[in-house]
Parts: C-alpha cells; sequence; structure tokens
C-alpha cells in the first residue's frame, strides 16, 4: 500500500473536522474523495501534505509515518498537493513558472552545489534535461502552446493546469489534487479529464478531492464518501455514488 | 564653484553608496520576510567596532579584519534570527518592536564595552587620485569600488540566475514553496543573515573614513529605509540608486543651501518623488 491512512482525527478547538478517517491508496490508482462542503475534504488533504499535523491517528507513507512532518518534508518524499486556486506570478511566462517547480529535480541533481549556480547563472549540463523535462510536462498538460505566454494572461482553466504542470514537475509518486474541476467549464473539465488519465498512465498515483461528482464518477477507480468529517461510504466508485447514504447527504432525505 | 560641486556630487555618491548597501539590506528582508529591521543600522555599528578593534586593536591588516568583522556580524544576524526575528516573520509591528530593541541593546552592549569616545581608525589607505584637477581620496574611491561591487553582484545573482529568481519567488509564496519540497524558513534564515553580514560590510568600510560611536547606525538606517522607500520596496537595483540620490540631494542641497538642514533636502525630495511615484521610482507594484 502506497499510502495508508489509520483512524485520523483532527479537531479545531471543540470542533471536530476530520473523525476516525481511515482508507489506503494503491499505487496506480485514482482516488476520488468527495462530499458536500464542510465535510472534512480538504482538511484530509492537508493533513496528509503536512499542512496541518493530525491531532490523532495515523498517516502511513510506504510504511513510514509522516503525519508528524512539515509539508517540505513530505513534499520531498514524493507527494505533492496542487492548489484549488494556483498560487502563480502575473508577470511570468509558464514555462518560468516551471523552472521554479524544479526545485526537487535539481536539489536531488546538484545537492549543496546548486548554491554555485547563483555564481554561473545557469544549472550547466542540467539546464537540458530540465528544458526537456518541463516540455513534456507542459505537452502532457495541453499547455506547450502557452509556454512563452504570462501567467496573468491565462484563462482560468490554464492556470489550474498549469499548477497540475507545476506539481507534476515535482517528480511526485502521488499527485494530490485540490477541486482541479471548480470554476471549470464543460470542455476544460474534459480537457482536465484526458490529462489526468494520461498522468495515470504516466505513473502517477492520483488522489482527487471535488464536489463534482459527474467528472470524479468518470475518472476515479475508487470512491471515498466524507460527511460530517467521517467516512459515510467507500468502494468502487458507481457503488459509492448509488450509497443511498451518500445521496441523502448531496440531496437530502426525500430524495434517497 | 564647479570644482565644489563636483566634488559634493562624489561626496554624495559614496555615502549614497552606504546608504545604499543598507538599504539593500532592508530591501531583501521585508520582501522575503515581511520585517523591516531597523537593528541593521546597529550591525553596521556592531561591524565598524569589530572592525576597528581587529585592526586597530588586534592588529591585523585591514582587509582580514573587515572579512572577520562581516563574519561575526553575520554570526550575531544568525543567532538573532535564531532567537527572535523567525517568530515575528511576515508580522510587520512585532518585527518592528523587536528590531527598534536589539538597537537599545546593542547600543548599550558597545556603550558598556568602549565608552561613548569616539575611535578613529589608524588610515588605512592614504593619498589622493588627482584626476582632471579633481581630487579624490583613495579610500573613499576604494569603498564606493566595494559597494558598488556587491550591491551589483547581489543584483545579479538574484535577477539574471533562475536560482536567485527561483528563491525571490519561493519567499513571496511560502505555503505553495513549502509544497514543492523547499524550506522556506532556512531561505528566510538565509536573507535575514545575508542582510546583516552586508550591514556589517558597510559599517567596516565607514570605520575606514570617519570616527565610529555606538550611535552611528541609528542615522544610517533611517537614511537606508527612505532610500528604500524611495526606490520601491523590493527592488534590489532600486536599493542602490534611492541611496545615491538621496546621498547627492543631500549634499548638493548643502552647497546651495543651510547645510544645518541637509537632513531634511533628502526627505523633501523623498516626499516629491512619492507625489509623483507613490510606488517609489523603481518599484512597479500600484
Amino acid at each position: 500500500m502506497l499510502l495508508d491512512i489509520q483512524g485520523l482525527i483532527k479537531r479545531f478547538g471543540g470542533l471536530t473536522a476530520v473523525s476516525n478517517v481511515s482508507f489506503g491508496i494503491e499505487r496506480g490508482e485514482i482516488v476520488g474523495i468527495f462530499g458536500p462542503n464542510g465535510s472534512g475534504k480538504t482538511t484530509t488533504l492537508n493533513l496528509i501534505a503536512g499542512i496541518l499535523q493530525p491531532t490523532e491517528g495515523s498517516i502511513l507513507w510506504k510504511g513510514n509515518e509522516i503525519g508528524r512532518l512539515a509539508s517540505f518534508e513530505v513534499a520531498q518524499q514524493g507527494l505533492i498537493k496542487t492548489f484549488q486556486n494556483p498560487q502563480l506570478f502575473p508577470e511570468l511566462t509558464v514555462a518560468q513558472h516551471m523552472r521554479i517547480a524544479c526545485h526537487l529535480h535539481i536539489k536531488r541533481a546538484l545537492g549543496i552545489g546548486r548554491v554555485l549556480t547563483l555564481l554561473r547563472g545557469t544549472p550547466g549540463e542540467l539546464d537540458g534535461v530540465l528544458t526537456r523535462k518541463i516540455d513534456q510536462m507542459l505537452e502532457l498538460c495541453r499547455l506547450a502552446d502557452k509556454r512563452g505566454e504570462v501567467a496573468g494572461a491565462l484563462s482560468y482553466g490554464s492556470e489550474k493546469m498549469l499548477g497540475v504542470a507545476m506539481g507534476m514537475v515535482c517528480e511526485p509518486e502521488l499527485l494530490l489534487l485540490d477541486e482541479p474541476a471548480s470554476g471549470l467549464g464543460n470542455d476544460e473539465i474534459s480537457n482536465l479529464d484526458a490529462v489526468l488519465r494520461d498522468l495515470r498512465t504516466h505513473g502517477v498515483t492520483l488522489c482527487i478531492i471535488d464536489h463534482k461528482v459527474g467528472f470524479l464518477g468518470r475518472l476515479a477507480d475508487r470512491a471515498i464518501a466524507l460527511h460530517h468529517g467521517a467516512i459515510i461510504a467507500v468502494g468502487k466508485t458507481t457503488d459509492v455514488l448509488d450509497n443511498s447514504a451518500v445521496v441523502e447527504a448531496y440531496l437530502g432525505k426525500k430524495h434517497a | 564653484m564647479s570644482q565644489l560641486i563636483i566634488g559634493q556630487l562624489l561626496n554624495g555618491v559614496i555615502v549614497g553608496s552606504l546608504y545604499g548597501i543598507i538599504a539593500l539590506g532592508v530591501t531583501l528582508t521585508f520582501g522575503l520576510t515581511g520585517i523591516v529591521n531597523f537593528a541593521l543600522g546597529a550591525f553596521m555599528m556592531l561591524g565598524a567596532y569589530a572592525t576597528w578593534y581587529l585592526y586597530d586593536v588586534l592588529g591585523w591588516p585591514y582587509v582580514p579584519a573587515v572579512f572577520g568583522a562581516v563574519i561575526a556580524v553575520g554570526i550575531i544576524g544568525y543567532l538573532c534570527d535564531r532567537a527572535l526575528f523567525q517568530f515575528t516573520r511576515g508580522n510587520l509591528v512585532n518585527g518592528l518592536l523587536v528590531s527598534i530593541g536589539m538597537i537599545s541593546v546593542f547600543e548599550a552592549l558597545v556603550l558598556a564595552a568602549f565608552t561613548t569616545t569616539p575611535r578613529d581608525l589608524t588610515y588605512v589607505l592614504p593619498g589622493a587620485l588627482h584626476v582632471g584637477g579633481l581630487i579624490l581620496p583613495k579610500i573613499k574611491v576604494a569603498v564606493c569600488g566595494v559597494f558598488l561591487a556587491v550591491i551589483f553582484g547581489t543584483y545579479f545573482a538574484l535577477t539574471r540566475t533562475w536560482l536567485g529568481r527561483a528563491a525571490f519567488s519561493y519567499a513571496q509564496n511560502p505555503e505553495a514553496a513549502a509544497l514543492m519540497g523547499i524550506r522556506t524558513g532556512r531561505l528566510q534564515t538565509i536573507v535575514v543573515v545575508y542582510s546583516t553580514a552586508l550591514a556589517g560590510l558597510g559599517g567596516g568600510l565607514y570605520a575606514s573614513m570617519y570616527s565610529i560611536d555606538p550611535t552611528i547606525g541609528s542615522g544610517y538606517v533611517l537614511k537606508a529605509v527612505e532610500a528604500a522607500i524611495l526606490a520601491g520596496i523590493g527592488s534590489v537595483i532600486g536599493a542602490l540608486g534611492g541611496g545615491i540620490i538621496l546621498g547627492v540631494s543631500e549634499n548638493i542641497g548643502s552647497v546651495f543651501l543651510p547645510s544645518a538642514f541637509r537632513d531634511a533636502y533628502g526627505l523633501v525630495f523623498l516626499i516629491a518623488i512619492l507625489l509623483v511615484r507613490p510606488s517609489g521610482l523603481f518599484g512597479d507594484r500600484s
């Protein structure tokens, strides 16, 4: 098991945002976590990414506890989270954003020697490697024709796609996607759908939270439904979506 | 008359580059950690005293003495970051209070150790250059050259190399950077230490030209903050430009107007610039 979460609890004062959540993610899967607003999806994702520390419970990454690590340490282990709203610099181009996100790659390749690149200006032979890698990721994320555009001129859909591409260039084994489809139009969603499938064939495991049931229903192999911070259904996506407790949580009792 | 003006112009550039090197520390620290470090003036004073102590008391040669002082001030800067500044990141008011408190502490410590008696370094580089009828003290030319080299070096490292640019962007968005695997806390520590070391260098070179006492720093840090605001906070090369404009306007102003008000001329200039360009001369953020 790639990621194994056992008895995860997060309390904010008197509020229990995540209560006793346990699930696992296998390598190569696409797992969808969904639920209405306030159901604890984002908190769960932030706990995994190290932005929040769990009150109780354990998060095992390849068998090692990561629940108490800082977010940069979690990222270094190959668990990368993207933002619901990507954090971009309006005046930098798409390619420059990708460069910025290459930190882990550079660190692994050069170690402390990367400081010397401050004097030389460019990373020497690594430069070509990075450029190829960036081009490949932009191709994969359908952004190749936008590589020279500044982020301020991108559409919202392209901005979100750039967020995914920047996550991918960090070389994740598990990519955590925070509402990748929110705010997107139908064309952009089907584009995103295709990109995420390509990422999987690329060997990346995906964990996606979203409340767009249709989008997750098509994409995810397995789904986890959260309500009031607890898991109310888990299993094959189609089964979970048909589950009466899930329908009730979404639509209210009389529709169930 | 023109000899006088050109002479004052050069003096302005030299003093201005000293403002500039401290302003560079102010602008980097603020841009990357959200703290206005008023204690940089005190670090400059520490650098001046450390240089004086190593050079005049212990008898080191001048250049190693300055290096030693820069390293010592950098270490003090590191300790201050670990003990104090790391808890005030992104908190303007707390950072301000801590840095102002540090001025009192450092000034009092130096006062207790070396008294208020002004100290003068034995001549480091006597003599003068004669250029086209102008007389330029060698030491001032050398100091100005070092300042310009350091500021331009920093500028090119931060803006022309991709690692420097990346460091700048990581620091502006610590949470996103952490999710990409970057230790942003360490990056901010590096910036705090670098800016204190720059102030130490400023102090070490200042001591070669003027006499020093425990309060020299406070005037300079105010000028440096003025220069940084004049330039637009966050602009590296602007810190130098702002410093030189300030230095020149003070020196030229005191040729034509009463020199007792020399500090005011720079401020008048600052206000005039901010009326026209609220984001500063080189600032691009509105």
